[in-house]
């Protein structure tokens, strides 16, 4: 995919760049076979294969599946176009058809995806993956058959669309006389990677000092908040909520925590001997000034994020990231990065999650929404915010979505089996070292040098998928069983985990994540090598609501209040400050 | 099986008392949950510290000390039921402090349930908590866990109310080498905390008493005139007051029974039931002096024309105690006045002793939420952190660095020997003495001699070149001065002070003379003459009481040596800078001081170790403040005109393995320049006092870089 001016207009397959003229070519040859001089019609249609329904029902295919309207498939991009004609063709002559098209985000035109009279083609942007393409040829009686809303896909039927794949392929058009049906499969395939060296984009609004005058003293020439980044960058600066009540009274000490030899031992006499009033009660930050903390480097094409050390003074535990700047609907989504580690050499955690996560895609502006909601639940509805509580209010319809990796230090078991996991009690004394200085269960220390590679799909509590529950549960995949957890009915999210050694996946040059989101699943698989992945989370529609909206990736390095993870062995509030920056690197980001 | 039939046997012909012990208990549960909804101020005194009944397995907990306390952070004082504190918890899946009790004994006969009272006071209606009770082995692995879900959509907010709940405790699982986990785990995903407080817990049957900072009374075990069984909220009794003026029993307690000192309010709610519709009373809480005269006295008036007959209702009240009014023999009375025809019955008093609540929840050292820009407090946490480093030496001689610790009757520093830039340590020993030092990066020892034996019982004491011998048996002092060239100790003189166990310190002065600093705040000073001292001059420098008083030599500000005496007096730490008057041979109070012993948060405290220190930012001279007794606490301390400065915290680096002299249960500090460049050194011995694998006995030598 070609990412000039996408921000704009939307991805367009092909671009200016990619064919002479911007389009895609075709042509075919039809022949009147029939004894009279006959007028012919024809249309071509797209259709993402790759990440599709299935057309039909699987329980009856002469109906659509119900989900099947929801599939990438286009035309013509001026949708009022219906079938083309081909002029009239005395019998046995033939006629040779030379046409273009080209594939474009909102390729029905929904209004949903306009604002302000302009049509925001890239709320629904091309999905990645193989394209299939059908060429219906009818003769002008078979084109009185043929419904409006096969004609022009813009329009519904019974308030959905009909997807005309379905419509040719298995249901009343198949049986149309004189409607010749050429279906191309898998004939085109569209990957996207965004250049990660060209330029971070400043979303200046989403600062809270954007107001300081001094807030672009870290600008450079490929790291600001100008028109040619905004037109052009395809990352942009990440700049997290901060939920208050991750505060931490934290140790008031400053570690260089990877070469200063922080251990077990420091940890626990930290833990045991700063009181409240020895601590230093902080939120973990955002950047207060634009690319202070993330940089682009255009000749090696990587994204750099840096967790920033702190000095006396400037205690600070802040979180830092990058996001796409182009949403996509599912896609095997694989990010190369060396992320800072997380244990040091006694398997100590510096309390940083590294996080490669997709999250849904707002409009423009704060104020738009509605563009981007996921398909309606239909059993209790979704929990209508993600900070609400347990007693939110359940709405038939929201945007928010998000598919994580947060990869940190916790326990490899589900909180629910084992709960609440316990850790040795210390009674402080200086003339002790064995109150103070206790051992982590055995069954901790056995992951001691692993983390915890936890893959989570927010489903925003939606009880539609026939085995929703909450609670620890197993989940088979490809021999690999996987116990999926749900704090409880109303909670709005569920995660497998998965323990893998610090030192191989953040200890190494680099290491790939990636997120396979698929209509009906989501499979994680993180690995060495693009060709070595293997698999470390799996979730599908069984249990869980997988989004159907468009997402935007993100990559993190984040504090956590760790009684978000209980278990973890590591609190917070007892790590120290880092001494020195905690530094990611990300090399590549493929959607296929 | 047949233990089990026994059990039951016995369960069985407890049942009856059990269910009388257990109605008359859920009755008053109910009436304390009730009445608590009216004891929402501020606690603000105890009536006593909380005691643990470790015969009879009953626990308190209150959360104002931290003992049985695991996860301190949670203790809050924005709320509580009695004290200043409370433990407290918010957000879902979170937790509250942890009740950590090891299991008193391993005879199950002894134990039969896990019975536990508790309040709670909700932020919101809402409740969804639960009070779990784990229990862990010896590695503190969770062994059992068991949970009493609370759910409550109609709590009241900002009010305490009681629960109880008894768990059954397994017998297999009563082992000394066990503990009682307890702690509430919130479920409520708002932000609205649950604050706990008065936690009672008894590991037997009997039920255990009120808190120590309320009292319950219901009036079932007095012997009295004014008690009726006629009526009676709980229980079977109740007193009353019937008739125009009449006066029902009194509730006494005598003030010395509470902690007094602090009271600031009582806090009461009690139940009355009258017997005609028109009510004028009067609920009286009166503090007497010892004649009997009222010196306080608070009411809450009762005046009802229609109320309901034979019914209990109840009343509150919250009497400010004023500060005249306490005095630990004054009695505090509590009572009913009648001031109509009717009979009112009062039952199921509940008073709770209030303090000071101007007192919140412990600071941290800085809020960065909300002074977002750093502000630093002087001498106030946090501090920055400094670190020094482990200096490489041979280890060829180490023992001998060891042995002045572990085996040495006495060891001092100074640099004895006029001929070397560096200071050197004097170690007595039994049978010799040696000198210690370092040379080249290698250590030496060698054993030196002196003119005359060292006495049995002695001290010493070290300034310039001069080595001082005190005999405490004969209280002589003798001065020495070192002579390399025969590796001998010569006596310079002799004198025979006051008391020589009470030296402090001593001082050798430019003008040669030697100034001995008492315990007392008394300085003696002498000037040499043929081979004795000749007392020039004798002050008393500073008060200290009961010989509290440490003495420190050094050039705290400007170049010239003072004295620093840190000592106590009137229970207070004090300190002050002295300068030797060269033309009077005194020492007087420094100039370049103030000298007003100003203390801030960190106090200079006299309880510290205090040794001489070179800082590192600007080679002048300060102090190291060490305490040990919250945790390992070194700090760098420097003088200024008006005060003290904490410049930093020090911290050790370059140590081996894991060994980080601060862990070490035993640290003993020496400090002086040993290798004769501009910084200091600090020699640390450190050791265990029990068996620690992992720190293993050893003597290091640390600086900055």
């Amino acid at each position: 995919m070609d990412y000039q001016d996408a921000i704009n207009t939307g991805f367009i397959i092909p671009s200016a760049n990619q064919t002479e003229n911007g389009l895609f070519d075709f042509d075919f040859t039809i022949t009147n076979n029939s004894k009279t001089e006959q007028e012919f019609f024809y249309k071509i249609y797209y259709q993402n294969e790759s990440y599709k329904w299935s057309e039909f029902d699987p329980n009856d295919s002469s109906k659509q599946h119900e989900f099947a309207h929801e599939n990438f498939y286009g035309s013509w991009e001026d949708t009022d176009i219906g079938f083309k004609s081909c002029g009239k063709i005395t019998s046995g002559e033939s006629l040779k058809i030379n046409d273009s098209f080209r594939i474009v985000g909102n390729p029905r035109n929904e209004d949903m995806y306009f604002y302000d009279g302009e049509n925001d083609r890239w709320k629904r942007n091309p999905r990645v993956g193989d394209y299939s393409f059908l060429i219906v040829v009818v003769s002008s009686d078979a084109l009185k058959s043929i419904p409006d809303y096969i004609s022009n896909i813009k329009l519904q039927h019974e308030g959905r669309f009909v997807n005309p794949f379905f419509y040719f392929l298995y249901g009343e058009g198949k049986a149309l006389d004189n409607c010749e049906t050429n279906f191309y499969k898998k004939s085109i395939n569209v990957k996207a990677s965004p250049d990660l060296g060209n330029g971070v984009y400043i979303d200046k609004p989403k600062f809270v000092n954007a107001s300081d005058e001094d807030f672009g003293e870290f600008f450079t020439c490929n790291c600001n908040n100008s028109e040619d980044l905004y037109n052009n960058a395809h990352i942009a600066q990440f700049i997290h909520y901060i939920d208050e009540s991750s505060q931490v009274d934290n140790v008031p000490v400053i570690q260089d925590f990877f070469g200063g030899g922080f251990t077990k031992e420091e940890y626990n006499y930290l833990r045991a001997f700063y009181k409240k009033e020895d601590r230093i009660k902080v939120l973990p930050q955002t950047a207060s000034h634009g690319c202070e903390t993330v940089a682009s480097d255009s000749i090696e094409d990587k994204i750099i994020i840096r967790n920033p050390a702190s000095e006396y003074g400037k205690w600070q535990k802040q979180n830092v990231g990058m996001i796409t700047r182009h949403g996509f609907t599912y896609g095997k989504v694989t990010v190369k990065a060396k992320l800072t580690e997380l244990l040091n050499d006694d398997n100590v955690w510096n309390g940083i999650t590294n996080a490669i996560w997709l999250i849904y895609q707002g409009g423009r502006g704060t104020n738009e929404t509605g563009w981007n909601l996921r398909r309606p639940c239909r059993e209790k509805g979704y929990m209508k915010t993600y900070w609400g509580g347990r007693f939110d209010d359940r709405v038939e319809r929201v945007a928010y979505s998000e598919i994580d990796f947060e990869i940190l230090k916790t326990v490899p078991y589900c909180p629910g089996s084992k709960f609440p996991p316990v850790y040795s009690n210390y009674e402080a004394h200086t003339n002790k070292v064995k109150d103070w200085n206790t051992k982590l269960p055995e069954d901790v220390l056995r992951d001691d040098p692993n983390i915890a590679v936890c893959c989570t799909n927010w489903d925003m509590a939606c009880w539609e998928p026939k085995n929703f529950s909450s609670g620890c549960h197993e989940v088979k995949h490809d021999g690999k069983t996987y116990l999926a957890h749900r704090w409880e009915d109303c909670y709005r999210a569920v995660t497998t985990k998965y323990m893998a050694p610090d030192d191989e996946v953040f200890g190494s040059d680099y290491y790939y994540f990636q997120i396979d989101w698929q209509p009906d699943k989501i499979i994680w698989r993180i690995g060495p090598e693009k060709d070595q992945l293997y698999e470390v989370g799996y979730i599908d529609q069984t249990i869980s609501m997988i989004p159907d909206n468009q997402m935007v990736l993100i990559v993190t390095q984040e504090f956590h209040n760790t009684g978000w993870w209980p278990g973890s062995p590591y609190q917070q509030e007892n790590i120290p400050f880092p001494a020195k920056d905690y530094v990611g690197e990300i090399y590549e980001i493929t959607m296929e | 099986m047949e233990s089990k039939r026994i059990k039951n046997k016995k369960n069985r012909s407890r049942n009856k008392l059990f269910l009388i012990i257990l109605s008359v208990f859920v009755i008053s549960s109910m009436v304390i949950y009730f009445i608590g909804k009216y004891l929402d101020n501020r606690t603000v005194v105890s009536v006593s510290e909380p005691e643990l009944e470790m015969s009879t397995f009953e626990y308190f907990i209150d959360f104002e000390t931290n003992k049985f306390i695991a996860n301190s952070s949670g203790i809050s004082g924005k709320k509580f039921l009695s004290g200043k504190k409370s433990g407290s918890v918010q957000g879902k899946k979170n937790y509250s402090p942890s009740v950590q009790i090891p299991i008193p004994t391993s005879d199950s006969t002894m134990i039969n349930d896990l019975n536990i009272k508790f309040w709670l006071n909700p932020d919101s209606k809402k409740i969804n908590t639960s009070l779990v009770f784990s229990i862990l082995d010896q590695n503190m692995n969770q062994i059992h866990w068991d949970s009493y879900a609370i759910n409550m959509d109609n709590a009241m907010p900002d009010n305490w109310q009681n629960f109880h709940h008894s768990f059954d405790f397994p017998s297999n699982l009563v082992n000394t080498t066990n503990t009682i986990k307890i702690y509430l785990w919130n479920f409520d995903d708002s932000q609205n905390a649950i604050y706990i407080d008065d936690i009672s817990i008894s590991l037997n049957e009997n039920f255990i008493p009120e808190s120590p900072r309320s009292k319950f009374f219901d009036f079932e075990k007095m012997d009295n005139a004014k008690i009726s069984s006629k009526y009676s909220l709980s229980g079977f009794y109740s007193t009353f007051a019937g008739g125009k003026d009449a006066f029902s029993t009194s509730i006494k307690i005598p003030m010395s029974d509470i902690k007094y000192e602090n009271l600031t309010s009582i806090a009461y709610s009690f139940h009355y039931l009258c017997e005609k519709p028109e009510i004028d009373a009067a609920f009286v809480i009166s503090i007497s002096d010892t004649l009997g005269n009222d010196v306080y006295w608070n009411s809450t008036h009762l005046s009802f024309t229609d109320h309901e007959t034979g019914v209990w209702d109840i009343g509150n009240g919250n009497a400010i105690i004023p500060p005249e009014a306490i005095n630990p023999s004054n009695t505090i009375k509590i009572y009913l006045w009648n001031r109509n025809d009717n009979v009112v019955y009062v039952d199921d008093v509940y008073v709770v002793i209030k303090e000071d609540n101007s007192i919140t929840e412990n600071p941290v050292a800085y809020n960065f939420l909300s002074n977002k820009k750093f502000e630093k407090k002087s001498n106030h946490p946090p501090y920055e952190y400094k670190y020094i480093s482990r200096k490489e030496v041979s280890q060829n001689k180490i023992s001998e660095l060891n042995k002045v610790f572990t085996k040495s009757r006495k060891y001092v520093v100074g640099k004895l020997d006029k001929s070397c830039k560096y200071d050197v340590i004097v170690a007595f020993y039994p049978d010799h003495t040696s000198m210690v030092g370092f040379s080249n990066n290698e250590i030496f020892e060698k054993t030196v001699n002196f003119s005359r034996d060292i006495p049995q019982n002695f001290n010493a004491f070290v300034d310039e070149n001069i080595l001082i011998i005190s005999d405490l048996d004969s209280n002589t002092i003798y001065a020495y001065s070192y002579s390399p060239n025969d590796n001998n100790f010569s006596l310079s003189g002799s004198v025979i002070v006051s008391n020589a166990e009470n030296i402090a310190g001593i001082s050798s002065n430019p003008d040669n003379s030697l100034s001995i600093f008492y315990n007392t705040g008394n300085v003696s000073t002498y000037l040499p003459e043929n081979e004795s001292f000749i007392l020039k001059s004798n002050n008393k420098l500073v008060n200290s009481e009961f010989g509290n008083l440490k003495y420190i030599k050094g050039k705290f500000i400007g170049n010239s040596n003072q004295v620093l005496l840190v000592y106590m007096q009137n229970k207070n730490d004090k300190y002050n800078i002295f300068d030797y008057n060269k033309s009077n041979h005194s020492w007087i109070l420094s100039n370049s001081h103030i000298n007003k012993s100003s203390q801030s948060f960190d106090k200079l405290a006299f309880l510290n170790d205090y040794y001489i220190f070179t800082n590192v930012i600007d080679s002048t001279i300060g102090l190291l403040q060490f305490n040990k007794t919250e945790r390992f606490d070194l700090k760098f301390v420097k003088f200024n005109k008006l005060s003290y400065e904490i410049m930093f915290n020090i911290d050790f680096v370059g140590f081996p393995r894991k060994q980080n002299p601060k862990y070490y249960e035993q640290c003993k500090i020496i400090t002086g320049n040993f290798f004769g460049d501009d910084n200091m050194e600090v020699i640390i011995f450190q050791d265990n006092y029990q068996k620690v694998d992992w720190l293993t006995q050893k003597v290091e030598i640390y600086s900055f870089d």
